[in-house]
């Protein structure tokens, strides 16, 4: 996998012989990249995490089964009421209490 | 009750900065098994002596958030005094089954799933009384997950200083230079919480990052 020089950025493939020599650009510092990302790949992934988030609906943690949980971090991160949603078939428990507790940490 | 708390809410950054001050609150934060109880003992070691908990390798050891008060930190002649919360793993599914492998029973697994699930929603309050992340990723995996993006923009809109910590540099499939380049916008230090390895960095970045 290439060395990226430090300064201009330019990739040279390992075992290069201009690694020795240093860059075009006079700098010889190299940077090791070990398998760079594709930017469509990066994208592809993206997609796939927002396709993730979609599959949420207004919950922040689904019971699928005893000992099976999935987790809404968004939905978490966001808002300080739980939402549990049992199942895939529309039935839901609102967690009162944390819709009405005060906060004690601070 | 309503009132106060938006004016609470609204001066938060000034009652922040006051405590701010005399002590820094720190959450390690992370996706399970990533190392976060092993930098937090190592921490601990290093500055008071002491150690936070056990790590284990099976995931979703830490299930509930462990503070640790008043740690005091020396660099270059630089005193910090710091708080270190040391979090749940978190993730956005959790399944016995994955415990069972461990050799945990069934109803411990269980158990364990559940508590997993609570430890995570714990993780994530504690982040209204932090006032910086040391957010820790396993350096042999993948960085670019949906609890990292997550974590990571939830933080930033947040305005909650952020260190990336790239753990486990000791091993050969480390590549910590692939979570720099998934999050380019923020400081990204690479150790070895278990060995050791450039952790002298890691505290003169929290010392400039949280000081």
């Amino acid at each position: 996998m290439p060395h990226r020089c430090t300064k201009c950025g330019k990739l040279y493939a390992d075992g290069d012989m201009r690694l020795l020599q240093g860059c075009e650009c006079g700098n010889n510092k190299f940077i090791y990249v070990p398998k760079e990302k594709r930017t469509e790949d990066l994208e592809v992934q993206v997609e796939q995490v927002k396709k993730e988030f979609e599959r949420f609906g207004i919950e922040s943690v689904r019971i699928i089964a005893p000992g099976q949980y999935e987790i809404n971090l968004e939905k978490l991160f966001e808002r300080e009421e739980i939402i549990i949603a049992i199942q895939e078939d529309g039935r839901y428990v609102i967690h009162l209490p944390s819709l009405l507790k005060k906060k004690k940490k601070d | 009750m309503g009132i106060i708390l938006a004016i609470k809410k609204r001066f938060r950054f000034l009652i922040k900065l006051f405590r701010r001050k005399d002590r820094v609150r720190i959450g390690i934060y992370g996706p399970p098994n990533a190392g976060k109880t092993t930098l937090a003992n190592r921490i601990l070691r290093d500055w008071s002596g002491d150690i936070m908990g056990s790590p284990s390798e099976i995931p979703h050891e830490t299930r509930r958030a462990r503070l640790r008060e008043g740690v005091k930190i020396e660099v270059n002649g630089k005193s910090l005094s710091i708080d270190i919360v040391d979090t749940p793993g978190i993730a956005t599914k959790i399944d016995f089954h994955e415990f069972l492998k461990y050799g945990l029973s069934e109803e411990e697994a269980k158990r364990r799933a559940k508590e997993a699930t609570e430890g995570v929603i714990e993780a994530i309050k504690w982040l209204d009384d932090l006032d910086g992340v040391l957010l820790v990723m396993d350096s042999t995996e993948d960085p670019f997950t949906q609890v990292n993006v997550t974590i990571v923009g939830n933080i930033e809109a947040r305005n909650l200083p952020l260190l990336i910590v790239a753990n486990k540099i000791d091993l050969p499939t480390a590549s910590p230079a692939r979570i720099k380049t998934a999050f380019p916008q923020h400081p990204v230090v690479p150790i070895s919480a278990l060995k050791g390895i450039n952790i002298d960095a890691l505290y003169k970045a929290m010392a400039e990052k949280f000081g």
